[in-house]
């Protein structure tokens, strides 16, 4: 009883999963474990058999860094001509940034094929997920035109769904809204539910784990309760 | 012309998409440091300004839970008093930009309409912390709150005009359905 359950619901599970581990990694206040999280995730999308490209993410993480430089806060590690890089804004630089990345390769990792929700709502929840997916991964890293970047982008989305429309194969794809929606397995290959669940698995131990284990730790050292 | 009421394939498609829109300008915004902690651009309403002119009431509001959702999921709020804010604050700016920019003949622009709804949100905000959190000195706040909401609200009208009056992708979903500012 339990089992067939499971075993058709694998996907949503994993789904599941990875917004708990979301919430995890947001807590996650050790910037050296937010740091080893985001790589993790990173290669662990890539087993998975996601999509991963290191470039882009670097280039992320960097700005973000920089960007944040220019807030001093707390001790002056070193300056670089006029400007003092301090610990306190390098650290928020850092967490901000692996979030950022880590929070996507969770995403890409969490919805995979045979995703479905019922009704109209989970349709929406659905392409809504494909759609930040598709965001995420075609977000032009160039300088210039902000705005027309950004219309270029929503143009080559709107073109591709039309393009599913049509029947052309694409990569996430939601169904009618009145029987939910369900992420098609790419190609010939059907991913199995132990997959999914051992996948489901690995996410909130790498999730949860160094939070839990942080906490019992510090109550192990009598600084709590 | 008033946008369609009866919801087909493609308007589910443009929800979805406007909804990740906001997911996605919120996890930007994440990443921008803040001079002042309670100073935010609002990006995440962007898309919720843009598709007043598309969307029926009813998407709408899907699309403003799509945003209060995601923006709890990516900064971690979602089971705080601060998610609480920000969803007073995101309904309550929604239902008032949807009302200002139903009023006849388009009398407000965008920039006038993104003031309505950023100042909405910021005196629901400022009513949840009067109730919840800082009782009466919440008044003393309130002018800072107001004149930084002013001011990213003016700047994202802008962006919103300017983004509408030359994007293809907008002049597409818009059509004849939609209204243009």
């Amino acid at each position: 009883m339990v089992k067939p359950f499971i075993r058709d619901h694998s996907a949503q599970v994993l789904l599941l999963c990875g917004m708990l581990t979301m919430i995890a990694v947001s807590l996650q206040s050790t910037v050296v474990v937010r740091c080893a999280q985001m790589v993790f995730f990173l290669i662990f999308a890539g087993l998975m058999g996601r999509r991963v490209r290191l470039l882009p993410p670097a280039v992320m993480l960097l700005s973000v860094v920089v960007a944040n430089l220019f807030s001093p806060n707390g001790r002056v590690l070193f300056s670089v001509w006029r400007l003092d890089i301090t610990y306190g804004a390098l650290r928020l630089g850092l967490m901000k940034g692996t979030l950022f990345i880590g929070l996507i390769y969770i995403s890409r990792v969490s919805v995979g094929p045979g995703l479905k929700f019922p009704g109209r709502f989970g349709a929406l929840l659905l392409k809504t997920f494909a759609y930040f997916e598709q965001l995420t991964e075609k977000w032009p890293l160039t300088h210039g035109d902000v705005l027309g970047r950004i219309d270029e982008l929503l143009l080559t989305i709107s073109r591709s769904d039309a393009g599913s429309a049509r029947g052309e194969p694409r990569g996430p794809e939601a169904a009618d809204g009145r029987r939910g929606g369900v992420i098609a397995a790419g190609g010939t290959e059907i991913q199995p539910y132990r997959r999914n669940l051992l996948a489901a698995a690995v996410l909130l131990t790498a999730g949860w784990g160094p939070y839990i284990a942080s906490w019992t730790l510090i109550a192990a050292d009598g600084r709590i309760g | 012309m008033k946008p369609k009421s009866t919801p087909s394939a493609t308007d589910r498609e443009l929800v979805a998409l406007l909804g990740a829109c906001c997911i996605f300008l919120a996890l930007i915004e994440h990443m921008i440091p803040k001079p002042l902690p309670f100073l935010r651009l609002g990006l995440a309403n962007l898309p919720i300004l843009i598709a007043l002119g598309v969307l029926n009431p009813r998407q709408l509001s899907a699309v403003v839970l799509l945003k209060i959702l995601g923006q709890g999921l990516i900064n971690g709020t979602l089971f705080s008093y601060v998610f609480l804010f920000s969803a007073a604050g995101s309904l309550s700016s929604a239902v008032v930009m949807f009302a200002v920019s139903r009023l006849p003949d388009r009398v407000v622009s965008f920039v006038g309409i993104s003031i309505s709804g950023g100042l909405a949100s910021t005196v629901a905000q400022l009513g949840l912390a009067f109730l919840l959190v800082f009782g009466r000195s919440a008044l003393y706040i309130a002018p800072v709150f107001l004149a930084v909401s002013l001011l990213t609200s003016i700047a994202l009208g802008l962006i919103a005009s300017s983004f509408c009056s030359r994007s293809r992708w907008y002049s597409r979903i818009a059509g004849a359905e939609g209204r243009r500012w």
